[in-house]
């Protein structure tokens, strides 16, 4: 059947149906993004953390921006090719389209793989820093820095939490598999093994167990059942089930680990530590001796403005709270910060002639260049680095490493970090559904759009116009974006 | 819209020039928030910026919509279409930023001795 009204427009309307359809489209996206942009709103106006301002890479969100502008343009004009009756300059305006929206996807996923991985880090006293995280190999069971110098070992993550083990418990009914698999592998790679009895212990062997564990319960289940079913037909309610019917349900397995193993979770799989022993969500239990775990990074931001707060909160000193911090307790980080003040005073004076004060950024937040300047290295970012953040092979970033009782929260730039990475990643990942929606539809008029146009040259020309509008859309929610997101 | 042949043809020149306007306008958001001497308000960023920066994004997102979209001369039904939602954008917004005037603050569950 013949969709009606979709080349001539409808009288009641003065529109062809597909543009009333895609506005009112457009209207519902007004009210999504709306929504989102309500929600930036929200988290702003309530964060109880000072908000990440200018966070991200200027140079590519206003790449992108032209890049996307320029799209717009192109595309009204491969529908005013169209209007014109000019095939290949339509292809050619639509193919240059489709270039400009890969360009900007390409851009974005630059964007997004440096922030995932960029490590953030919260100190217990609220210091945070920010760099790039490295690795952590086991030499002789411990977690130990992997300088080029000192190779080798069992590569582990970082911040993980370490037990050198000889015994553990396992409930055979509640144990999560992805735990159990982690285990047998730790234990493969050290080459030892763990034992049930004499036998050793595998999944099978484990899914076996949980099978006959689960028949019993059902088996048990049955009879208390119809224990209580006779009980009532028989108006007999103290006599207790007979033990014997009952089989004898084995839950907890106790094991060896032969020899002796280091095994590393992540804080989030586990449930409790002690001086001994670690349990892990499952109810899984390890028993040995706990050993300390680091975290090393070589860091190119240091964020002092929560402390700061705290400090005023409390009524003390910022100063005094930040020379005491743990961070400050290492003379280049002393330095470091020294220097900071020195700049912080010099701006102080510059500002005072316009009758300005520093911001609360200017004093608390030290920025990769300024560190870098302090420690001697004035040269400015190249354009790489720009679009993929400092490079901290060439440069001489600050080291540090860091104990695990030091560390509050960590993790990669993601929206695990903090609200503003959530709402940013939900808010730019839609926008880029959006133009990857657009790229499909557009990939589709330009690999199939010939025999269309040959056979409803008005029709598809409509079909270019709506899909144009959803284009500029696009266009326009970046428009707001950028600044709100980049600049703000 | 105008189909005419000639009418769409000197508009591709208009639509070069909006163009180059918005690229203007992006460069401008980009010094207003990098030139110190381009900080209005005080020092680093603030309500007066965020004005500024806001500002121009309307001005760039009205351009696009009434040129590249034809805002400018559409039918009444599509006025009526976007007007309901903005309205009701805008709505949301004020809501939410209404919670400027309602901070709660939060100082845990147990009173202090």
């Amino acid at each position: 059947m013949e969709i009606p009204y979709s080349v001539k427009p409808r009288k009641e309307t003065g529109l062809f149906n597909s543009k009333i359809g895609i506005w009112l489209f457009l209207a519902s996206e007004v009210m999504l993004f709306g929504g989102l942009f309500s929600a930036y709103i929200f988290l702003r106006i309530y964060a109880d953390t000072p908000w990440p301002e200018r966070a991200l890479p200027v140079l590519p969100g206003m790449i992108n921006t032209f890049v996307l502008i320029a799209s717009s343009v192109t595309v009204i004009f491969a529908w005013a090719s169209l209007k014109l009756k000019k095939w290949r300059q339509f292809q050619f305006f639509l193919w240059i389209t489709i270039l400009f929206a890969f360009v900007f996807m390409v851009l974005k996923g630059i964007e997004y793989r440096t922030k995932f991985h960029h490590q953030a880090l919260r100190f217990q006293d609220n210091v945070i820093i920010q760099g790039h995280s490295h690795p952590i190999a086991l030499h002789q069971g411990k977690p130990t820095y992997s300088s080029h110098s000192n190779k080798g070992g069992q590569y582990v993550p970082a911040n993980n939490l370490f037990i050198e083990a000889d015994k553990m418990t396992i409930s055979s009914r509640t144990f999560y598999t992805p735990y159990i698999r982690h285990i047998l592998g730790i234990t493969q790679k050290q080459d030892a093994q763990i034992f049930l009895n004499n036998s050793i212990l595998n999944l099978d062997l484990l899914h076996q167990i949980s099978e006959r564990e689960e028949e019993i319960f059902v088996h048990n289940a049955k009879v208390r059942r119809n224990h209580l079913k006779n009980q009532w037909q028989q108006k007999k309610f103290n006599v207790d089930v007979n033990q014997k019917d009952l089989k004898e349900p084995t839950d907890l397995l106790y094991l060896s680990v032969s020899p002796v193993s280091t095994f590393h979770f992540a804080p989030r799989d586990v449930k409790k530590v002690s001086s001994n022993s670690i349990t892990l969500q499952d109810g899984t239990l390890l028993q040995g001796k706990i050993i300390p775990s680091i975290m090393v990074i070589s860091v190119d931001e240091i964020d002092f403005r929560q402390l700061a707060l705290e400090a005023e909160k409390k009524d003390v000193s910022v100063d005094e709270a930040i020379e005491s911090s743990w961070l400050l307790q290492f003379p280049l980080y002393q330095s470091i910060w020294q220097s900071h003040k020195e700049w912080v005073a010099d701006l102080e004076k510059s500002l005072l002639t316009k009758k300005r004060k520093p911001s609360f950024k200017d004093l608390y937040l030290l920025k990769p260049a300024q560190i870098l300047s302090y420690l001697g290295d004035s040269s400015s970012f190249t354009i790489k680095e720009h679009f993929k953040g400092p490079n901290h092979k060439k440069r001489k970033f600050p080291y540090l490493e860091i104990p695990q009782e030091q560390i509050a929260y960590e993790s990669v730039l993601n929206p695990r970090w903090s609200n503003y990475y959530a709402i940013y990643f939900a808010l730019t990942g839609l926008h880029g559904l959006h133009v990857l929606g657009g790229i499909l539809v557009f990939m589709y008029f330009g690999i199939f759009g010939r025999k269309m146009y040959e056979s409803q040259a008005e029709k598809f020309t409509n079909g270019i116009e709506v899909t144009g509008l959803f284009w500029h859309f696009v266009d326009l929610v970046w428009i707001f974006l950028f600044p709100v997101l980049y600049l703000m | 819209m105008n189909d005419d042949y000639l009418e769409i043809k000197k508009n591709l020149r208009k639509y070069l020039y909006v163009g180059g306007l918005l690229f203007f306008f992006t460069f401008l958001t980009v010094a207003v928030a990098s030139f110190p001497f381009l900080d209005f308000g005080e020092h680093g960023f603030d309500s007066f910026d965020l004005f500024i920066g806001l500002l121009i994004a309307l001005v760039k997102a009205s351009l696009v919509a009434c040129i590249f979209m034809h805002l400018n001369h559409e039918k009444k039904m599509i006025y009526w279409i976007i007007t309901g939602a903005l309205f009701f954008a805008f709505c949301l917004f004020f809501i939410t930023a209404l919670a400027y005037f309602d901070f709660l603050s939060f100082n845990g569950f147990y009173l202090d001795s």
